[in-house]
């Protein structure tokens, strides 16, 4: 066994510990795949961000199936709003070639920064209610329903501000593209806050979401020669690992101790991100 | 709301049984989220089965090794550029069983996943007779292609 051998089995130990703590905290298995590959391993940010947005992928798709299956996906929404992601992502990708590294460090310890703010205080935990159809969503049929363990019946809602969560979904496209990452955190903050769906759905239909963003900016990537396989490859399996163990420990434990204690963890990782593209570190 | 012919309370949906026949009068896409449910999976379980079949044949050194990286430095001194990544590069990799081209082959299989999502979306909604949704599903599928055409290479 030589050095690259052992570099790839170290990435793919690295790469499950990362996507079990990035779907611990909620943010997607994917989300500390370019901090690790730059800080731990010293990678070119842009090798990082293409073996990153591979990852998205394929994780994202599997907790995608989950939801899907289990009706909380509001699939309408989603295919709605792709239209925004996709096309942002591949503006995102196609604007990735000309920034410098540094300006991709500064905008990642940004959006990590925003990505946890929101997690600190949980919002919207209730069904809002008081919502009214706005006339795009009355035409293209947007209200649903959900399944609510709890009681064992439905709960229906329905869908307002389209226009304005559109343009929400366009900017999430656009990171995710540039950095590499599902871009969850502002998926969520669209439909959450702008579109008012419960949070139930939000999550679930923001990763419906995801892969399909990722694997728009994910062939121009490819293309480039930044999917570097031997970097990839481990990266992809680890971080499917790691998240598929996520869901099943999340099952089991309480989501806000594990965020107490991870939190921390992601701020530090955002501030490092930052210093880097300022040239402190 | 009150406009809508949504199905308000359906108390007897039982979410356990996604193959339910008792789902006609609800209006969701009901077996069109097992399909895609599906898809998605089948999709990261094959991608995940190349990428890992070609990982393992690179660590053990079996196979064509041809323009490979041998160190680290092969991968990181060049910026990872060595390696010039086209349809016949991976298509003559893997005829020559390179483990490198395989797990390129896995990746491609990765980005086609959700692209096959999308494609069955549209066609679902097209049995649906859902114009406006048979549209913006195929804008989506077009910008993926566009996508992966590679716009920026």
């Amino acid at each position: 066994m030589n050095g690259i051998d052992l570099f790839i089995i170290e990435i793919f130990f690295a790469a499950i510990a990362a996507g079990l703590i990035g779907s611990l905290v909620g943010l997607g298995g994917g989300v500390l795949i370019v901090p690790l590959l730059t800080i731990a391993f010293g990678l070119d940010i842009r090798l990082a961000i293409g073996a990153s947005i591979v990852s998205v992928i394929a994780t994202s798709s599997g907790a995608a199936a989950a939801y899907v299956r289990d009706h909380l996906t509001n699939v309408r929404v989603g295919m709605t709003l792709e239209l925004a992601t996709s096309i942002g992502a591949v503006t995102g990708a196609f604007v990735a070639a000309y920034l410098n590294a540094r300006v991709l460090f500064i905008l990642f310890g940004a959006i990590l920064i925003l990505s946890v703010l929101p997690t600190v205080k949980k919002l919207g935990e209730n069904v809002p209610t008081d919502v009214s159809n706005d006339r795009i969503s009355s035409r293209l049929k947007l209200a649903s329903t959900y399944p609510d363990r709890a009681s064992g019946g439905v709960v229906s809602y329905n869908v307002t501000k389209v226009p304005l969560g559109f343009g929400m979904m366009y900017i999430a496209g656009v990171v995710s593209g540039l950095l590499g990452i599902g871009s969850g955190a502002l998926k969520v903050l669209a439909m959450d806050t702008a579109m008012r769906l419960p949070m139930k759905v939000s999550s679930a239909t923001s990763n419906f979401m995801i892969g399909v963003t990722a694997a728009a900016s994910a062939g121009i990537y490819f293309w480039r020669g930044d999917v570097v396989p031997v970097i990839a490859a481990p990266v992809a399996l680890g971080v499917l690992v790691g998240a598929m163990v996520g869901a099943k420990l999340l099952i089991r434990f309480q989501n806000t101790t594990v965020r107490k204690i991870f939190l921390p963890v992601l701020a530090a990782v955002a501030i490092e991100m930052f210093l880097r593209g300022i040239g402190v570190v | 709301m009150s406009m809508q012919k949504s199905p308000t309370t359906r108390e007897s949906v039982e979410e356990d049984q996604p193959v339910s026949t008792a789902m006609e009068i609800q209006p969701g896409p009901h077996p069109m989220e097992i399909y895609i449910s599906y898809v998605l999976r089948i999709g990261v379980l094959i991608a995940a089965a190349i990428i890992s079949i070609g990982t393992a044949l690179f660590v053990a050194g079996i196979g064509s090794s041809t323009g490979n990286p041998k160190t680290i430095n092969d991968v990181l001194g060049s910026g990872g550029h060595s390696i010039p990544v086209s349809p016949s590069s991976i298509f003559h990799g893997i005829a020559s069983g390179n483990s490198i081209a395989i797990i390129q082959l896995g990746v491609l299989a990765l980005i086609l996943t959700p692209m096959t999502r999308v494609a069955m979306t549209a066609v679902l909604f097209m049995i649906q007779g859902e114009r406006i949704f048979v549209a913006i599903t195929t804008v989506v599928f077009l910008v993926l292609v566009i996508g992966l055409v590679g716009v920026g290479s």
